[in-house]
């Protein structure tokens, strides 16, 4: 090396960034691809069902058939304080690091602590969620798709699910016959001429009754709907599957999407779990800084993808 | 000898600093309440209110990656992992656009 070379600056290897952190990004441009997967799909599939045209109340309207939020029970305010809860959990990762950069490790392990905690309660209010789609038994591959006055290609489209949906409503109602629990008379008697119906009838030469074929599936979707609405009137929960137009489509796409999302969010949690565990055995330093911004870092997309899912879930 | 990109010492124009982060904060609760109202006032499926929500959700993730992520002041070294990313993102769902026939009768 000549000296004569020291005004000429020195070319370096690579890039001007740790290797933790180029490593960490490339890692997340992976999972945004991921998440794009899920989300694109939703996005397409929801603009994708065809629209419906029929009459109400006397006009006719034409309106995309994509269950709404309240046809799924999904609680748009749930939502925004989630939303809430992870921002809040942001800052306080941030505001973590902020704190071991400046060298105060009993402040960015509490900051660590209320981190954990938010996220805990998000997962929390969204296994309350879920409890909620469980008892409705939202999910997918359950729910009814026909009802009447549709086309006899989207009949014959959903043969399977309905025959799948005709035996899981019978075997509801007979749950229901032989476990009434608090349920009025009303939604009784609807149910049990519901599973009359739901029956052939023979036709009796001696009384003159003739035949009656079982109810058609499509039928037995209204009245299901019907039973729920007027029990959801009364402040009763009855355990029938309701009949949504695109439900299982919507379900699929929800719980994968909420599902891959709450999964990241427990992989999080566990990262600052042992974070907060090496600060209560001593061993978290200034040193660590780098980790707790890798980590920050992995937090705030998790939170980018969460803030796109509320709207696109619970809001449009 | 890794060189740490985060700002060890206590010179606040190198980057962000206690005020930054909570005025982004506010900045955000607003933002979700504002979707939270737009959604409210709009009904459901209406394109306008949907495109405001979608700029309010686009500007509340430009905002954490910008200062949380310290995106503001990497951007110069980390651009070519992440704008092949969000072209190929955008292109993906184009891409899928021809599925949709597939529902129509």
């Amino acid at each position: 090396m000549s000296e004569a070379n020291h005004s000429a600056p020195e070319a370096h290897m690579g890039l001007p960034l740790p290797h933790g952190k180029l490593a960490m990004w490339l890692f997340l441009v992976t999972e945004i691809m991921f998440f794009t997967a899920l989300i694109g799909t939703y996005v397409i599939l929801r603009h994708g069902t065809p629209t419906v045209t029929y009459e109400k109340e006397g006009k006719w309207v034409r309106e995309a058939p994509w269950p709404k939020p309240h046809d799924v029970h999904l609680i748009e305010w749930v939502g925004a304080l989630n939303t809430f809860v992870l921002i809040c959990s942001s800052v306080t990762v941030v505001l973590a690091h902020y704190s071991l950069s400046r060298k105060n490790v009993k402040r960015a392990i509490q900051y660590v602590g209320a981190t954990l905690a938010l996220g805990a309660v998000f997962l929390i209010i969204k296994a309350f969620e879920y409890t909620s789609k469980f008892q409705h038994d939202i999910l997918p591959g359950h729910i009814g798709e026909l009802l009447p006055n549709m086309s006899p290609q989207r009949k014959a489209a959903f043969h399977a699910n309905a025959q799948q949906y005709a035996q899981r409503i019978q075997g509801q109602l007979e749950a229901i016959e032989q476990n009434p629990g608090k349920l009025s008379q009303e939604t009784l008697k609807s149910c049990k001429e519901l599973q009359e119906a739901m029956k052939e009838r023979e036709p009796d030469p001696k009384t003159g009754t003739p035949y009656r074929p079982a109810l058609d599936v499509a039928e037995v979707g209204e009245r299901v709907n019907n039973i729920l609405k007027e029990a959801e009137k009364r402040g009763e929960s009855v355990h029938l599957t309701p009949t949504i137009p695109y439900g299982n489509l919507w379900a699929s796409c929800y719980f994968a999407m909420t599902g891959f999302h709450a999964l990241h969010v427990f992989g999080g949690l566990v990262i600052f779990a042992i974070i907060l565990f090496m600060g209560w055995k001593g061993v978290l330093g200034p040193q660590h800084e780098s980790f707790l911004e890798l980590t920050g870092l992995y937090w705030h997309f998790v939170d980018i993808v969460w803030i796109f899912l509320f709207p696109l879930l619970y809001l449009v | 000898m890794a060189d740490t990109a985060s700002e060890t010492s206590a010179v606040p124009h190198h980057g962000p600093d206690f005020r930054l982060y909570m005025i982004v904060f506010g900045a955000l609760s607003v933002a979700t309440a504002l979707s939270f109202v737009i959604n409210w006032i709009f009904a459901m499926g209406d394109a306008t209110g949907t495109g405001m929500i979608m700029v309010v959700a686009i500007f509340k993730a430009c905002l954490v990656a910008a200062i949380f992520m310290h995106l503001k002041w990497d951007w110069s070294k980390l651009y070519f992992l992440i704008i092949p990313v969000f072209i190929l993102a955008v292109m993906m769902m184009f891409v899928l656009l021809p599925d949709i026939v597939l529902a129509w009768n």
